[in-house]
């Protein structure tokens, strides 16, 4: 029987199977936090992933798209278009969840077949992990998040695959040294941990993977959007700002003494554990005694 | 996507639309295109608002924005309608009806006036008009400013000022490789304009504008430096209070207008022809024509005194004024939002929607971002955090019932069958690609980045590919 629950649920790299919502089966029991796209996913169908121990639940949009997105990684540029074939970002192989990932990467670029899918507020209450209390991506830790980010989409494009199987790659010595790791801190407070590269440009790194910085004048100094601030044990190992990049620093909204421009930091093995936190956005925009803000 | 346990498919998606294709309304359009479907509305053919029409030639880096908006407008849920004239074609109010909710980001198209007499006489403009000149806005584009005077004045210490100082003054051979508008690079090739002042009520510490735009005009060359330093007493003793933007941009100023030239200054200014300057505690109160009568020969200012200090000082008239020759007068005291409908609320002393976070208050479904909602200040970070605020506040709203998304809307669909009723045809993004495209090509022909299309006839042209397609081989 096909009980319409609304949790997506992962499983063990060898029992991937479809599950839509007509036909869930509730006896499935996650076993692993595995990340799992299915094939033969309608558009419109209601679908649940649990990625680390959390469900989510999906909609299908009514369009196809053609990309590689993966959980947690936003191509920057097919964000909004349709048309990206590059592949998936090596970067992630380290990851436990993304060596899955990249393991049906390469599956899926045989496969041509993507879907778009949306995240929506889970409707948890048929679900057997709500039930079992073994669900932590309950509403009321979604309120906390803010109904903002709860009704965020999250733009992830899987390609559909079958039999999918586990990739133990160990990362090779020469990589260890490479990795560099980062921690997002978005607008909303929630840390987005990364394994990026010796090289890696701050900037295009937080668009890599979904994250809300903005880089308007594409990190050639004329504006102030992807300013960052910078964890303190790491902002004095970054080379001092061009004055170009002070100018810039000085028409950024809450400035502070460890601000700095995202798109002028570049990741060297002495950043490792760097945590680079969005600005909030504030909510206080009036007219009157304003301070006049130049343009 | 589904809210609060309904499934939508795309047809019953939530739809709204957006009043302004520039900056605010662009990324106001980002933030919901990852859940409702955006419509944007422009009344002229080209989109992009001040990112085409204001940003100086000389800044392209700042114009990369529009990739950004390019890939938003190309996004399956966003479309964009430009010639359409909100306001005439098309009431906010059907708008209302046609859509979930409506967002204005129509910015601020008019000007603070000085309001002192004499401002209408020839050889007087405002910022706005001066820079939509040189940057193509068609409806600029009868300016002809008369270039032929020594002296001119630009009232006003913001970027806005300094750009206009800055494009008056620049070498023709930076301004050449820019794109300034054809007839713009032929009217500064024949000027005569010397010198310029640039001129505020207020002291060092009160200017606007921001230390980019202050360094280039330092850095300016053939150009000069002049300045009263008794202008500047008592600013030194006060730098180690001011807050970092403030300090840093106050010490270049202090630096150019008072300490001697170092060695690859003092060459510069040697062969200097040109000279600029700021002039502080100086209020215009009359513009003075001359001996026919009709054009500008002197402007009549009074000169202030501060009360207070830091950002909140106030200029107060001494009683004293002295009138300085100029030819040419520049008013860039800041943009001004009008009003777009009877049906929307408006407050005409501060000249923006009355809002809260976004939400017009009295009418359920309308919105406001950019200039609009807060006035006319900031640079494209602030425009776009505004927006990304009046986004948020929509999303609450449906994600709270508030905003009630339940019952379908027509959308576009019924505002296209609207506008065919009236004979207007909108141009959707692809056209305005054409219209892109041409521009450049002919821009490639003297080595500037584009040659813009100057007349919203010759764009709907273009747009409709009645000409210009012969350009592109």
């Amino acid at each position: 029987m096909g009980e319409q629950c609304e949790c997506f649920v992962s499983f063990p790299t060898d029992t991937l199977k479809m599950q839509t919502a007509a036909s869930w089966d509730p006896t499935i029991i996650p076993q692993t936090d595995f990340y799992l796209g299915s094939l033969g996913f309608s558009a419109g169908d209601a679908a649940l992933l649990l990625h680390g121990n959390q469900p989510e639940r999906f909609q299908l949009p009514s369009e196809v798209c053609v990309s590689h997105q993966v959980e947690g990684t936003r191509c920057w540029d097919c964000r909004y278009t349709h048309d990206c074939s590059q592949l998936f970002n090596n970067n992630m192989k380290s990851c436990d969840q993304n060596t899955a990932m990249a393991a049906s990467a390469a599956v899926r670029t045989s496969m041509g077949l993507t879907l778009r899918l949306s995240r929506v507020i889970p409707d948890c209450s048929t679900c057997p992990l709500y039930r079992l209390k073994s669900c932590v991506n309950s509403s009321t830790s979604l309120q906390r998040r803010g109904s903002f980010d709860s009704f965020r989409t999250i733009n992830r494009h899987l390609q559909t695959t079958i039999g999918l199987c586990g990739e133990e790659d160990s990362s090779t010595a020469e990589d260890t040294e490479e990795v560099v790791n980062v921690v997002y801190i978005d607008r909303s407070g929630r840390r987005i941990p990364v394994k990026a590269k010796v090289g890696d440009n701050v900037l295009y790194l937080a668009h890599k993977h979904g994250i809300d910085l903005e880089g308007a004048c594409e990190a050639s100094l004329a504006c102030s959007t992807c300013h960052v601030y910078v964890s303190d044990g790491h902002f004095d190992k970054l080379p001092e700002p061009e004055e170009t990049e002070d100018d810039m620093l000085d028409m950024a909204p809450m400035l502070q003494e460890n601000s700095r421009l995202g798109c002028q930091i570049v990741l060297t093995p002495e950043l490792d554990g760097i945590e680079l936190t969005l600005p909030k956005i504030t909510r206080n925009f009036y007219v009157d005694g304003h301070v006049p803000k130049p343009h | 996507m589904v809210v609060r346990g309904k499934a939508f498919s795309s047809s019953t998606c939530p739809k709204v639309c957006v009043v302004g294709g520039g900056p605010a309304g662009f990324y106001t359009a980002q933030h919901l295109i990852k859940d409702v479907q955006v419509d944007v509305y422009e009344r002229l053919p080209v989109p992009f608002g001040l990112v085409r029409f204001g940003v100086a030639p000389d800044h392209p880096e700042v114009k990369n924005v529009i990739n950004t908006f390019t890939q938003t407008a190309k996004h399956s849920r966003c479309s964009f309608y430009g010639n359409v004239n909100v306001g005439k074609d098309v009431s906010v109010g059907e708008l209302l009806q046609a859509y979930h909710a409506v967002i204005l980001s129509y910015g601020a198209e008019g000007n603070r006036s000085m309001g002192v007499p004499g401002e209408h006489l020839a050889g007087v403009y405002s910022a706005k008009d001066f820079v939509g000149w040189y940057n193509g806005l068609p409806s600029c584009r009868e300016l002809n400013p008369d270039l032929s005077c020594d002296t001119a004045m630009v009232l006003g210490q913001g970027n806005v000022a300094l750009d206009v100082a800055r494009i008056l003054l620049s070498p023709l051979d930076f301004l050449k490789k820019t794109d300034i508008t054809q007839p713009a690079l032929e009217a500064l090739a024949a000027s005569r304009v010397r010198r310029v002042w640039i001129v505020g009520r207020r002291g060092p510490m009160q200017v606007a504008c921001t230390i980019k735009e202050l360094r280039e005009m330092a850095t300016l060359p053939g150009t000069r430096p002049e300045m009263t330093p008794a202008d500047f007493e008592g600013v030194r003793d006060a730098l180690k209070d001011l807050p970092r933007p403030r300090k840093r941009l106050t010490e270049l100023m202090m630096k150019t207008a008072l300490e001697p030239p170092g060695e690859k200054e003092r060459e510069r200014w040697s062969g200097a022809s040109r000279v600029w300057g700021f002039r502080f505690f100086r209020s215009p109160v009359e513009v003075l024509a001359d001996s026919g009568g009709k054009k500008v020969a002197a402007v009549r200012l009074a000169v202030n005194k501060l009360e207070g200090s830091g950002e909140a000082a106030q200029a107060v008239c001494t009683g004293e004024t002295e009138d300085v020759p100029c030819g040419l007068v520049i008013s860039s005291i800041g943009y001004k939002s009008l009003p777009i409908d009877a049906a929307v609320p408006f407050d005409p002393r501060r000249a923006i929607v009355p809002n809260s976070m976004g939400r017009v208050q009295q009418v359920l479904g309308l919105y406001c971002s950019g200039w609009v909602k807060t006035g006319p200040t900031g640079v494209i970070a602030t425009t776009m955090n505004n927006s990304f605020d009046t986004a948020r506040s929509l999303m609450e709203d449906l994600d709270s019932g508030k905003l009630d998304v339940s019952a379908e809307k027509p959308g576009s669909l019924r505002i296209a069958a609207l506008l065919e009723e009236k004979g207007v045809n909108p141009v959707v993004f692809s056209d305005w690609e054409k219209i892109d495209r041409l521009e450049v090509s002919r821009g490639e022909v003297c080595g500037k980045p584009r040659e813009k299309l100057l007349s919203v006839e010759e764009m709907l042209a273009v747009a409709r590919h009645l000409i210009g397609h012969f350009d592109l081989q």
